[in-house]
Parts: C-alpha cells; structure tokens; sequence
C-alpha cells in the first residue's frame, strides 16, 4: 500500500514538475534526454572503432550494434579470481537500479582482455555461472581490437606470463550514440555517478 | 673527345674498384633484399623491467624491425594527405585532443620547409596507430621499444644515461632540429634525445586503480628499488619514461611526443 502511495506521490510530483517546467527556460533540459545525439557525441563516440568481436553466442559483433541502447560497459576475464567477479558484482547492482521502464534500453557489457582462453563458449559459460540476463553482452576480441578499446575506455591493462591480467577497474557508462557519459574508476567507488545518469534516461 | 675520355676514365675507376673490392675478405656485404625500407632488424633478445615484478622479471622480444628514424612531418603529411580523416581539422575528438598538429599552418601545410625532416609531434596514440597501419606497419611494444632504445649511442663518448640525463635537462627552444642525430649500437637513430615515442601498449603499466592487483603493481613500480632518492642513473632516465607514460591517454597530442613504426619479423 506504502509502495503505490510512494509512486502515486512521484508521479504527482513529476506532472507537477513537468509542468512548472513548461512556463520557463528549462524545459530544454527536460526534453534533452529526448533530443537525436549531438554532432559532438557523434565524434565522440566510441562507435568510431573499427574492431571486430564475437559475443557469447558466436555471432559476429561490432560496437555500433550497440547505438540506440545506454550500455554499462566493463572490461574483464573469465579467470580472474579477485577484482572481475567483484566487477559484475558492481554492474549488477547498478542494473538492480535501473528504472523498470528503461530495462529494455540499458545494456550490459563485459570485454575479455583475454583473447586466448575467453573464447565465445567459455564466455557462455561464464554468463550461465553468473545468471546474467538476456540483456547482458559478453565480447571477444583480437588483441589490436581489445588494446584499442582499452585506449577508448581509458582501461589501463597488462598481460603478465602467467597468462592472469592486471588492470585498472572502470565501469564506463555510454549514451546513446556512444560517447562515454560517467565513469567510475576502482572496486570501492559507489557508482552513484553512473546510477544517478541512468535514473534520468 | 672529353666525353669519351671521361668515359674510359670512369669505367677504368669502377673497374679498380671492383679490383680491390674483390681483394677484400671482408667486403661489404650486399643488402639484404628482405630488409623493409627505413628499418632496422632488432635482434631477439630479453626486455629486463627496471622495476621488481611479482612474477616475472624478464620477457623474451622475438626480432622485430624498426624504423630508423621517427616519423617526420613530411612523411605525416603524405599520411594526412591520403587519409584526410585524420586532418587537423576533421579528425574526431574521439582519437585526438583540440591539440592535435597545432603547430602546423593548415591541414595540409605544416609550415616551412626547415620543419620537413624534424620529427611530427602533437599526434594521438590513434594517429600514430592510423599512420602505422596505413605504411603496412604497427607501432613497437613496451618491451620491444625498450629492448631496442636499451642499446648504447654509436656517436658519443658518453653513458647513455648521461646522454639522456643531459637530454632532460636541456630546455626545448624553438623547432625540433631533424631526425638523425644520435644513432645507437642497433643502428637506430634518436630513440633518446629528440621526442619522447608512442608504444602499442604504453596503457600496460597499471599505476591507479585500487584492486589488489593493481596496488601490487604501484607498490612493485614505486617500491623495488627503495626510496626514489636511491635510484641509480640508469633506472632513473627509465622511470621517468614509465612515469611519462602512466600520464598519457589515448588521444593525447602533446608537444615532444612522436613515433616510429615497427614490423613483425619472420622468424
């Protein structure tokens, strides 16, 4: 009962807000989220790359696939024992706090740094052990193609001899037309910069 | 009647020559025709980081080939002037910041002629990329730029860290001289002394962040050899180059920071 109160009160309040918001100038930033993206996230999207990958299923996939959906981006490997499985952890509690009707546009995004033992099968696997949903992406790649994505998401990494990887954590969140929008750097850090974007699409 | 004379004096000269050349054990050799143009083949051998690594303190770096010298400006308009994406004034914000080729007059002129053999600077790791990729090349690893700028310098009396040292603290007046100055034991010019240079993976050192992993990383980085004071020479010209590094990002263009290009080599 306290529940749909809660949600009769907000969108009260949003109607009101709505609103008061069309006798002033800021309107604009209301109806922002709605606009085609700008010329300067066209040139600022990371749709630009030109890698090739293959996700989970064994299909063919390229970034700009993803235009059009508000992805949750990270960067990991399957065999990682300590700071990837944290990392999903992250992501799916930002994805426990997308709003219900924008479940559909927001995307979740996971590139192995580990082109040979993430093969698409194990990133499957992976997937399964996880229970991550249908609206989750799991990318494999060539190393020109993941070296260059790590320049794009400013993911800092190194393959050591012992085939395990050390790297930066960044979750990186993009807007529709690619262009990255938040960014939340290290395992501790509240992604609130992340959620906070994406109770607004 | 003084052109036939020229003539016979000039086939009797290579004639001679051949005379003496063939007297010779040690005559040179004939080039090798595999050797790609401008490049250097840099033996096999094994890249020691200067810092403590947990794991590993050593990597083996299979012969490669280097370019000579690093890319200059005209060599980096030839490359604009093919791919007019990656002009100063349409490259995408994406792969370049508003500092891109700021020096140069227009997109495709770069300004006078004295500036045509010095090294091109202000590019992005993307350009660089770009450039690499369209020459049928890519850009040298860490380790094998390392591996390779590691060999001492031919045409001085100096240690190599002095010559670096010497480098870091002369302030930089004016344009770039050309490319050729100090050429090392590899026959490698300006590897030191000129730019610093993009490689591959230059985002390999991971120096932020705050897993565990990364932190053993910062603490191998800063810690293996004692306080920074303790430092010897040699790891200190390193360690600003690995520091340097750790500062850049992808689509920096900044003044001092050029390339070169490398290729795989067959074996």
């Amino acid at each position: 009962m306290k529940k749909y109160l809660k949600i009769t009160l907000y969108s009260l309040f949003a109607i009101i807000y709505l609103d008061s918001c069309s006798n002033n100038k800021s309107i604009t930033e209301v109806k922002k989220v709605e606009v085609k993206p700008t010329v300067e996230d066209e040139k600022a999207s990371i749709y630009l790359a030109s890698g090739k990958w293959t996700n989970q299923n064994g299909k063919p996939f390229e970034l700009k696939d993803l235009k059009g959906k508000v992805p949750v981006v990270a960067m990991v490997f399957t065999s990682c024992g300590y700071s990837c499985p944290r990392m999903v952890d992250a992501l799916k509690n930002i994805e426990k706090q997308v709003p219900a009707t924008k479940k559909d546009d927001v995307v979740f995004v996971l590139v192995s740094f580990d082109s040979a033992k993430d093969t698409p099968e194990v990133l499957k696997a992976f997937a399964k052990e996880k229970a991550l949903g249908k609206n989750w992406i799991l990318l494999h790649g060539e190393d020109a193609d993941i070296r260059e994505l790590s320049m794009l998401l400013d993911v800092k990494y190194e393959k050591q001899p012992n085939g395990l990887f050390a790297h930066s954590n960044v979750i990186n969140l993009l807007n529709r037309a690619g262009a990255i929008s938040a960014r939340v750097e290290g395992l501790n850090e509240n992604p609130e910069a992340i959620v906070k974007k994406l109770r607004v699409l | 009647m003084k052109k036939v004379l020229k003539l016979i004096l000039s086939a009797m000269f290579i004639f001679i020559n051949i005379c003496l050349s063939s007297g010779f054990e040690n005559a040179p050799a004939t080039k090798k025709a595999v050797l790609p143009a401008g490049m250097v083949k840099i033996p096999q051998g094994r890249y020691t980081f200067f810092f403590k690594k947990k794991n590993f303190k050593d990597v083996a770096v299979k012969a490669f080939y280097l370019d000579r010298y690093p890319v200059t400006n005209k060599e980096y308009l030839a490359f604009v002037k093919a791919n007019p994406e990656w002009a100063k004034s349409k490259v995408a914000k994406l792969f370049a910041d508003s500092r891109y080729l700021e020096y140069w007059k227009s997109d495709d002129v770069y300004g006078d002629r004295s500036l045509d053999n010095s090294p091109v600077i202000k590019v992005s790791w993307f350009a660089a990329k770009a450039y690499s990729k369209w020459k049928g090349k890519r850009l040298p690893t860490l380790a094998e730029w390392e591996y390779a700028a590691s060999a001492g310098i031919k045409n001085s009396k100096k240690s190599l860290e002095t010559v670096i040292i010497d480098w870091y603290g002369k302030p930089t007046t004016g344009n770039l001289p050309a490319v050729g100055v100090l050429e090392n034991k590899y026959n490698v010019f300006d590897l030191h002394g000129l730019v610093w240079e993009w490689v591959f993976d230059f985002n390999s050192i991971v120096m932020d962040g705050d897993s565990r992993s990364n932190t053993e990383i910062k603490r191998d980085l800063f810690c293996a050899s004692g306080s920074f004071g303790s430092v010897n020479r040699k790891d200190y010209t390193t360690f600003m180059r690995f520091a340097y590094r750790g500062s850049l990002k992808a689509n920096y263009s900044v003044a001092s920071l050029g390339f070169r290009c490398a290729r795989n080599a067959e074996n």
